[in-house]
């Protein structure tokens, strides 16, 4: 079933944020939405009746005009979020006043960790963050990329997280050329992630981890309503210099320019989501996945197969692939 | 019994049927070309049983049947919270 349009859209306001030591795929270029274009990319959204946005960066909270654009988006009915690296929490009232529904912040590790990767003191923000949000009401979410250096700490970050008043702990997939997770360390992710909700912890994979509902963890994790990648089919990403791009890994200037994305304004939102060949490519999921069964509910990372080979070929980390059964057997 | 659709619930039209999007609970839900229908019907104005009978009439069939489906949807929707009731 594919919708005429997406359901939620990351907007990415900008590419500015302070830095951190993760290659991010959006990393800083000096590149910003002026609020007067991030409105009328609320305009079309709304006259299009996409129903949630995903304000996105660089760092959301370093932008200028966060709160009046989360007010604007409010005044459309539309449900507005926020990931953030807790960089700035000065706006934190002026955005519950705007009606900010959720915002999701990062944590990396244990303080030293997350320290060497976000920068000195960014732990001690995060969790002042967290406190400021969820004091005002704002539902709060922690969201941890895995890679194969923090893999260690899974347990010890979900206790932090525990401790926290934050509703969800999402556990994301690092995207990077070389230091992605293996098809071993991803079953081992999933594992330890299922054992940590057997244990009552509100913990849970990301859709990136596309095959997990293939895993014999699907059922300890409660995944009904998991869908595999969603890119290009509930969901798709604006980015700040208005190109329309089905992940949010594709949302450098470098990458959307790669896949020929076309532009918000250039082109409606139903346009492209209906007509841009890249999405429909995208939606039939790589092309290593098009004998496997369970096709049609995974079709794998496609953001993980551009970055480490710059084709949809085949998912790195898929514990399903031949390349694995192969070392395996 | 007259239902009414809440103002501010968001209803997009799709080859299925439609989403219904509540805003305030920040929730998605599907319903199929029938229950739309009916959605659209829920104006405030119009009751049940004048829903059930115009749903009859455009599916051409009785109204007793039709009349439990439309009292299902409508229950459910009630559930939800995104109809209320005059």
């Amino acid at each position: 079933m594919m919708f005429s349009v997406p359901t939620y859209v990351y907007l990415q306001v900008s590419r500015e944020c302070r830095g951190c030591s993760l290659e991010c795929y959006a990393p800083p270029d000096g590149s910003s939405l002026t609020l007067k274009e991030a409105k009328l990319i609320v305009d079309m959204l709304s006259e299009a009746k996409v129903f949630i946005v995903l304000i996105d960066g660089g760092e959301p909270l370093l932008w200028d005009e966060i709160a009046k654009l989360v007010h604007y988006f409010k005044n459309r009915s539309i449900a507005t979020a926020i990931v953030s690296g807790a960089e700035d929490i000065s706006e934190a009232e002026s955005l519950k006043k705007a009606g900010l529904d959720m915002i999701q912040f990062p944590l990396e590790g244990p303080e030293e960790y997350h320290d060497t990767i976000r920068g000195e003191g960014s732990f001690h923000n995060v969790l002042e963050a967290v406190n400021a949000f969820c004091n005002l009401g704002i539902y709060t979410h922690i969201g941890t990329v895995m890679t194969p250096s923090n893999l260690c700490y899974l347990e010890e970050i979900s206790d932090i997280v525990s401790a926290l008043p934050v509703r969800v702990h999402r556990i994301l997939r690092y995207i990077h050329p070389t230091e992605y997770l293996t098809p071993e360390q991803c079953v081992d992710v999933l594992s330890r992630i299922a054992h940590l909700m057997e244990k009552g912890r509100a913990i849970t994979p990301t859709n990136c981890y596309t095959f997990a509902k293939q895993t014999p963890f699907a059922k300890k994790m409660n995944l009904t309503r998991f869908q595999g990648c969603v890119g290009g089919k509930t969901s798709a990403v604006i980015t700040c210099d208005g190109y329309v791009v089905p992940c949010p890994h594709f949302a450098s200037k470098d990458i959307a320019e790669s896949i020929n994305a076309p532009r918000i304004w250039d082109e409606d939102m139903k346009t492209i989501w209906q007509e841009w060949d890249f999405l429909k490519e995208f939606r039939q999921g790589l092309t290593e996945c098009q004998n496997c069964p369970d096709l049609s509910l995974c079709g794998g990372c496609r953001a993980a197969a551009y970055c480490v080979t710059g084709s949809l070929e085949c998912d790195p980390g898929c514990p399903f692939s031949n390349d694995y059964v192969k070392t395996e057997k | 019994m007259i239902p009414e659709r809440r103002e501010d619930v968001i209803c997009r039209e799709e080859e299925f049927g439609a989403i219904i999007f509540d805003p305030e609970a920040g929730r998605m839900h599907k319903i199929n070309k029938t229950g739309l229908f009916i959605w659209n019907l829920c104006d405030g104005k119009t009751d049940v049983d004048a829903i059930a009978e115009t749903l009859a009439e455009s599916e051409e069939e009785s109204s007793a049947p039709v009349k439990d489906a439309v009292k299902a949807f409508l229950k459910d929707m009630n559930e939800r919270k995104l109809i209320r009731w005059h």
